[in-house]
């Protein structure tokens, strides 16, 4: 999943993005409000984390403005105005979530994963294909019994695949969700990730989930496919 | 505390009577040395012609009305003719046989003087005494009397002779005596009528100043922003008034300034807070050594403190301010004080506390739910902290007419001595710091909440160390307090690039985040803020 951290202070966005990095997720970050709306505008996201008080742009400016476009993207208000009208007005704008600071990581992450299933319409945390289970909360996926062990960007890659279940995700879409705007990753790394995510949840013996459509991109689905 | 018109009452009643007084006495004094004066000259000028002239003695002394003095009455004017040896020779008509004036020469004054003295009777008067001598009496014989200013004659062997005149000075006693009661008459008539005057002058005149006073008295003392009215007050007040407005005015501003610094304050720390409890709680999640993560989890701590002091500051701020609004919504005190106290029960278990309830099972009130947890929680984590380990809490919840009383009691360890102080921010009674991790806002804090719910509270420490609370909430939620959230606009809103301290101090509510630091303690990585628990309530005691 693909995250953008608004943040003008740099001590607190450094660290919410290598946190939230290390959770798996791909993160773009800046401080600047026109940065903020440039990214938002050139590229898809999961989920913004927004503070409000930004130079450039304010926070409810790009709220309101994104909305105004049509642009459904889950947004996480996080900011240090906690006062009853101020997340009045966010969320009245087309804010999902209100989170002051300071606030507990735990908290700010159970939010991200419920904007993240909500952008995606589910409400469950817990993710089943078949006998593919995918805990959402503690990124533990099992095939039948058996726990798999994936490396973070395979979690993301599956965690996507498993929100678009019976849809064909596009390579592109793939990209942009999976992948930082930074990110040196080639076509090729993508191919890569996806093979081994295959091999590890559909291990031989077991009912193949995730499809190729060629030139298209991948399925996640347990109905039998044709390659 | 004598009032203004009181005071101005009594002052002019006070001067008017002495000055009346001053002047009776001045009057009568004045008549009183008149009159005397005027006997005495009389009583000296007789005394003089007789010296002089001598007294034409006669058999039958027909001539005593005519050496009278013409301007005394003649039933007062009394004189005794005596020959050289003492022998009275003659006396006047209007001297009783009874009386004698020998005792103006027993008092050995000198001749021609004055004195006053006390008839045989008892009547006050003026005598004097002179020697002279006696006329021939053909000078006085006959049908015309003797010219009593008709001179000697020296070949008629004058015999030596005395003259004691004296002047019965009663009725001029009685007339001084009148005199006395009508100035006294006069003086209370006076007074009298100076108490009605003032009063009603005071009245009159301090009108403007009962209205200012009442004016005054109706200032809510929590209003900032209340002015005196200046139309309509005398002119000599206008600028009292003005400087008073002026001072409300710096007051409020100094007031405003104060708050807004320690909302700006708070605020700008939470940025940074924020920053290093995610760090910390990220790097907490990350693989490191356990000395690497203890050192995490204590600095965790630390900084989750400092975030229970920000918070409490700011809510404190801005319910100094007025600027603390809810909505009002129904609230089961009691339930809430259980769940508050099972939040606690491990920190309570670790100190053998226990909690005893008595009175009403259930207390609905209508109320901010957000503020009456934060009363829970700080009265009962105040409890926890500061209670004699082992001892037993007590809370009791009484209905009265509309009013909702909770009384809170606890034994102390004796570190608290003074439990008027304990709602004072950053006042702790545990200088030391040896219990809680508190930083003396909590017990403020309530205090002020309270006090925006019109409530009361007060602590009191008895003799067997026992430290209540009794605090009393309205059933209603006050008007002034309920402030509903405005509607969504379908028109754009307003995107104001608000100043963090302005957007503060402008702001409705904020809710005083509670979190654990005991689940960091423990090594739990469930650092999420827990509403109600209260870690950053207060440490008064």
């Amino acid at each position: 999943m693909r995250l953008l951290i608004v943040e003008d202070f740099a001590t607190l966005r450094d660290e919410l993005a290598r946190g939230l990095s290390e959770n798996g997720y791909a993160v773009d970050a800046t401080g600047d409000g026109k940065e903020a709306w440039w990214y938002l505008t050139s590229n898809t996201y999961d989920l913004v984390i927004l503070d409000l008080m930004l130079p450039g742009m304010s926070g409810l400016q790009i709220i309101y403005d994104l909305r105004k476009l049509k642009k459904e993207v889950p947004i996480l208000v996080l900011t240090a105005m906690d006062a009853v009208d101020d997340r009045v007005r966010g969320l009245d704008l087309g804010a999902d979530d209100y989170l002051t600071k300071p606030f507990a990581v735990t908290e700010l992450l159970a939010r991200v994963r419920s904007l993240i299933r909500r952008g995606h319409d589910r409400r469950r945390p817990l993710l089943e294909i078949s006998d593919l289970r995918i805990d959402t909360i503690g990124h533990i996926v099992r095939r039948g019994a058996e726990e798999v062990i994936l490396t973070p960007r395979e979690y993301s890659l599956l965690e996507f695949l498993a929100m678009r279940v019976g849809q064909v995700v596009t390579r592109v879409e793939l990209w942009e969700h999976l992948y930082a705007f930074e990110s040196e990753a080639t076509s090729n790394v993508l191919d890569a990730h996806v093979a081994r995510l295959r091999r590890k949840i559909s291990p031989p013996g077991t009912v193949q989930l995730i499809h190729t459509r060629r030139g298209v991109g991948y399925l996640l689905t347990e109905q039998p496919q044709a390659e | 505390m004598k009032s203004l018109r009181m005071r101005i009452t009594l002052g002019t009643i006070a001067s008017t009577a002495i000055v009346v007084s001053l002047s009776a006495l001045c009057v009568w004094f004045a008549s009183s040395a008149v009159f005397t004066r005027t006997i005495d000259g009389r009583l000296i000028d007789r005394s003089r012609i007789w010296q002089e002239r001598g007294i034409a003695v006669s058999s039958h002394l027909s001539h005593w009305r005519d050496v009278q003095a013409p301007d005394l009455p003649p039933s007062s004017f009394m004189a005794q003719i005596l020959d050289d040896q003492h022998r009275e020779i003659d006396r006047s008509p209007s001297m009783p046989s009874s009386l004698s004036l020998m005792q103006i020469l027993d008092r050995g004054t000198p001749p021609g003087t004055v004195i006053a003295m006390r008839l045989g009777d008892g009547r006050p008067a003026l005598g004097i005494w002179v020697k002279t001598f006696s006329r021939a009496a053909a000078t006085v014989a006959g049908t015309q009397p003797p010219a009593p200013d008709v001179a000697p004659n020296p070949a008629s062997s004058p015999q030596p002779l005395i003259a004691l005149i004296a002047y019965d000075m009663s009725s001029f006693d009685g007339e001084l005596l009148r005199l006395g009661w009508l100035l006294v008459g006069l003086w209370v008539a006076a007074v009298l009528l100076s108490g009605v005057i003032s009063l009603w002058l005071c009245r009159a005149v301090l009108s403007p100043v009962r209205r200012l006073s009442q004016t005054i008295k109706d200032i809510d003392p929590d209003n900032l922003t209340a002015r005196v009215a200046i139309d309509d007050v005398p002119a000599e007040m206008m600028e009292v008034l003005q400087r008073l407005n002026d001072l409300f005015t710096r007051v409020e501003m100094a007031i405003q300034r104060e708050k807004t610094t320690i909302a700006n304050i708070a605020h700008e720390l939470r940025n940074p807070i924020a920053g290093l409890r995610t760090t910390l709680e990220f790097a907490l999640a990350r693989q490191c050594d356990a000395g690497s993560k203890q050192t995490q989890e204590r600095c965790l701590v630390m900084v989750i403190q400092m975030q229970s002091m920000v918070s409490n500051l700011l809510t404190l701020a801005r319910l100094e301010a007025g600027q603390e609004g809810w909505l009002p919504e129904e609230v089961d005190v009691v339930h809430l004080l259980h769940a508050t106290w099972e939040l606690l029960a491990e920190r309570a278990a670790a100190r053998h506390l226990t909690i005893g309830w008595s009175g009403a099972e259930v207390a609905l009130i209508t109320s901010s739910r957000e503020q009456v947890r934060v009363i829970a929680s700080n009265l009962l984590d105040n409890a926890v902290s500061y209670a004699q380990s082992g001892s037993c809490v007590t809370v009791t919840a009484t209905r009265l007419d509309g009013q909702l009383r909770l009384t809170l009691t606890n034994a102390t360890d004796g570190t608290l001595r003074d439990a008027s102080m304990v709602f004072r921010p950053f006042w702790r009674g545990d200088q030391a710091r040896l219990v809680g991790t508190h930083c003396g806002l909590g017990l403020a804090l309530v205090e002020r909440i309270v006090r925006c719910l019109n409530g009361s509270i007060a602590a009191a420490l008895d003799s067997q160390g026992r430290f209540t609370i009794t605090l009393t909430l309205p059933t209603q939620a006050p008007l002034a307090v309920q402030r509903p959230i405005p509607a969504p606009s379908p028109e754009r809103p307003a995107l104001p690039r608000q100043d963090p301290g302005q957007a503060l101090v402008t702001s409705v509510t904020s809710v005083t985040s509670v979190t654990s630091v005991t689940s960091v303690a423990a090594g739990r990585a469930d650092l999420a803020a827990t509403p109600g628990a209260p870690v950053s309530s207060a440490g008064a005691r």
